[in-house]
């Protein structure tokens, strides 16, 4: 189906989407008229016209390539090689009505899973009373055991967090994961916007757009909070596993953002349960270290013998008090997607209020009934590795082979507990403007929340598309895109 | 009874090492079955050591050297007071109810389930037949503590002790393929079997009375210098906690003491550095003596 733009002084825009049959539409309402809210973006771009949009698109990825914003991909033909960031330059806009219960769900959510995480280390109320089983718990493998019993600072495990959402066939908003570890994404929320905001300036000036690009500062905030040594003394660094690391520029940027250091594992050092920062001066305390390596790699003395990548001693400096990780260590069992199917039950228990934001139908594999029929419906389904992430040990049902499912069978018959099952949500599309041609794409959103004295939801996030017709695989490592997002002020 | 324990280690590096830091599981663990009387650590060259709990609340020890050096070294002295003498000495479960009495003691603490569930190298998923045996499975109608005790005799028949061998083998099943391994090799296939029975089992280190090294005691072993020894619990319906030691043949009474417990002996290491240098081990030595100060 073809839809025909009208335009002005620059050639024809051809809308080559399909219907807005199945997949909710976010920009089309069921007419094929443009939603209120995007009436102002259709005028704009028309306006522009097809070789003004593909000016600015050109503009957008020389901008991209100039600022060094870029990520590596980490499967396909291209795997290893740094590629410049894409951005669409049709932006996503959600107005005020729509992002508040979504900010209100969000805090709810994470206020409950870091409840979950305090209780999980300590005295495990929850398992007791039977509301999660215990045993899916120990049969996870981010439970942190080195953890038990410790006091992080201000009781704070999910400083940081992103959690994607996907909207359904009816427009609802639903939580498809939690990404509790070390959640990235939140610099090229930031550079999308800033690029966005120098391309299409006249567009900006007619939505009153809430800002994004006070995160670091918010961020340095929350961290300054966490210091033991109070927010006014506290140093502050980024721990990077280091250059070759795919989001290195993330790290990278988000440092000198705060205006803090940058350090790798070898430029800490521990001594008498305090971690130092060796400078040109000598050693400088630290109160608060962002990590951006995972548990496993934190201390060698506490977890994985050969890292390189942390420092010996981390773990016994923060069990003392003297230093706040963020996010602590052990965060991974609460986005463990086994978990994830309880996190409506754990709203409920800790703070008996009803979810606001609902999940996504999930199938437990270790669930006999649950099992049974999920093999017999893999074709319809979704399978997914309980510990993986961005897309990975993933089984997308409506697109693999017979061979795939077999394969997939076996895996989940031999380790029932490493897999779960969703149906297929036709999660919504959104125009894009792709390779001089307006289509329809698969798109979902990950907004960031900071919890430091308070929970704060960065109004907007990073909305990831999947470039490939008809794909619903939107993460940035397997080739997904990206567009900005506008949070519209009441 | 009351032990004095003094463990010394030292090592020497060819190339000096920096930045080295030393975390260390040997004090006697404080308990209801013991008491520690006191503990003593002195580390050359001369730091400040911190003591911390870990997750499974053992005690451990950690000091930091950043100067570079060619030699560390460190002594742990300890005195304490067992008291578990009568392994059989509780009030027994009907052993119709003792399933029920562990699922209670699950529910209660969830915790526990680590020690059934958790799998590893060390404490393998196991057939059901090993070298043409079948693995004994739980039966009805006989007290748990005897099945654990037909068990070590079993695995005797399986894994011969091989008291030179002072670790656990990184996998269960290269003893088995032995047909040889350490105290610790027994523990971890006794710990494996009681976990196929839903049963919660623990890794243990610790120390021996010096007397089961002593050629002439009643003990059939060799005279061999003492070092950290191994076995296993069994959570027993009525009693709690019980040490079954597969080396030996023996329930652990007030002649073990206990150091770290943990899923199996990675939990329980006693010595665990960093350091940088030139990646070549350390040459060490490293010397242990328990002996019995007086018999209550």
């Amino acid at each position: 189906m073809f839809r025909q733009f009208q335009a002005n002084g620059g050639g024809q825009l051809l809308d080559h989407s399909e219907g807005p049959a199945m997949a909710f539409h976010e920009f089309y309402r069921d007419d094929f008229r443009p939603r209120d809210h995007y009436l102002a973006m259709w005028e704009h771009i028309q306006g522009i016209g097809q070789q003004g949009l593909a000016r600015k698109a050109r503009d957008a990825q020389l901008a991209l390539h100039n600022e060094g914003v870029t990520f590596t991909l980490y499967s396909g033909k291209d795997k290893g090689i740094e590629r410049v960031w894409p951005l669409d330059i049709l932006p996503r806009i959600i107005p005020a009505r729509e992002w508040q219960p979504i900010e209100a769900g969000l805090k709810q959510r994470v206020c409950a899973l870091n409840l979950f995480l305090k209780d999980l280390y300590h005295g495990q109320q929850i398992l007791k009373d039977g509301v999660v089983p215990p045993e899916l718990i120990y049969r996870g493998k981010d439970l942190c055991r080195e953890i038990m019993d410790v006091d992080p600072p201000g009781d704070i495990y999910l400083h940081i967090s992103g959690v994607d959402l996907i909207r359904d066939e009816d427009g609802r908003y639903l939580v498809l994961e939690d990404n509790l570890r070390t959640p990235s994404g939140v610099s090229y929320m930031i550079e999308n916007r800033v690029i966005q905001r120098r391309l299409l300036p006249e567009l900006f000036s007619n939505y009153r757009v809430r800002r994004v690009e006070h995160y670091p500062e918010h961020l340095l905030q929350a961290l300054r909070y966490l210091s033991p040594r109070g927010p006014d003394a506290a140093v502050v660094v980024v721990l990077t596993p280091g250059l070759f690391n795919a989001a290195y520029f993330e790290h990278s940027f988000l440092a000198r953002e705060m205006g803090v250091e940058l350090a790798e594992g070898r430029d800490l050092v521990c001594k008498n349960d305090k971690v130092y920062l060796k400078t040109t001066l000598g050693l400088r305390q630290v109160d608060v270290i962002y990590r951006r390596i995972d548990d496993e790699y934190l201390d060698p003395l506490v977890f994985r013998a050969d890292s390189v990548l942390g420092a010996a001693g981390l773990i016994n400096a923060w069990r003392a008090g003297n230093v706040a990780l963020v996010n602590a260590p052990g965060t991974g069992i609460a986005d463990d997607k086994a978990v994830y199917a309880y996190v409506p039950d754990i709203i409920r228990y800790y703070l008996g209020e009803t979810p606001i934001l609902p999940s996504v139908p999930t199938y437990q594999m270790t669930d006999h009934q649950d099992r049974t029929y999920v093999l017999d419906n893999m074709e319809k389904m979704v399978i997914k590795a309980v510990a993986e992430s961005g897309g990975y040990g993933m089984l997308m049902g409506p697109d693999s082979t017979a061979a795939q499912r077999d394969q997939f069978a076996k895996k989940i018959v031999a380790a029932p507990r490493h897999y779960i099952a969703q149906p297929v949500v036709q999660i919504s599309r959104h125009l894009c403007y792709l390779d001089a041609e307006l289509e329809s794409r698969h798109l979902d959103l990950r907004p960031f929340c900071i919890y430091g004295r308070d929970i704060e939801v960065v109004p907007g996030g990073l909305t990831r598309v999947a470039m490939r017709r008809g794909s619903l695989v939107v993460n940035s490592s397997q080739g997904g895109g990206s567009k900005d997002t506008w949070v519209l002020a009441d | 009874m009351r032990y004095h324990i003094q463990r010394a280690c030292r090592m020497r590096f060819s190339v000096p090492a920096r930045e080295h830091h030393v975390q260390i599981r040997l004090a006697p663990s404080h308990d209801q079955d013991q008491s520690v009387i006191r503990v003593l650590l002195d580390v050359a060259p001369k730091t400040h050591a911190a003591r911390a709990y870990d997750g499974f609340g053992n005690l451990a020890h950690h000091f930091a050297i950043l100067a570079a050096h060619e030699e560390l070294s460190f002594e742990i002295e300890a005195e304490v007071e067992t008291r578990h003498a009568n392994p059989f000495d509780f009030d027994l479960v009907p052993s119709a109810h003792e399933l029920d009495w562990i699922a209670e003691r699950l529910r209660q603490s969830p915790r526990l389930w680590d020690l059934v569930l958790h799998r590893s190298a060390m404490t393998p998923e196991l057939p059901q037949e090993i070298a043409g045996q079948t693995v004994p499975v739980l039966r009805e109608g006989r007290q748990l503590i005897d099945q654990v005790q037909d068990l070590m005799r079993w695995m005797r028949g399986l894994i011969a002790y091989r008291p030179a061998e002072a670790e656990p083998a990184l996998a269960l099943v290269s003893a088995l393929e032995g047909g040889a391994g350490s105290a610790g090799d027994l523990a971890h296939l006794l710990i494996a079997v009681a976990r196929q029975w839903q049963v919660p089992a623990r890794f243990v280190s610790g120390y021996l009375d010096a007397a089961y090294f002593d050629p002439d005691s009643s003990a059939d072993l060799d005279a061999l210098p003492q070092r950290q020894h191994h076995w296993a619990e069994v959570l027993i319906p009525g009693s709690g906690w019980t040490g079954f030691d597969p080396a030996l043949g023996l329930l652990a009474d007030a002649t073990y003491v206990r150091v770290a417990v943990g899923r199996d002996a990675q939990d329980t290491a006693a010595i665990k550095q960093s350091c940088r240098g030139d990646g070549i081990a350390p040459e060490v030595d490293d010397r242990l003596s328990v002996s019995r100060l007086s018999l209550s």
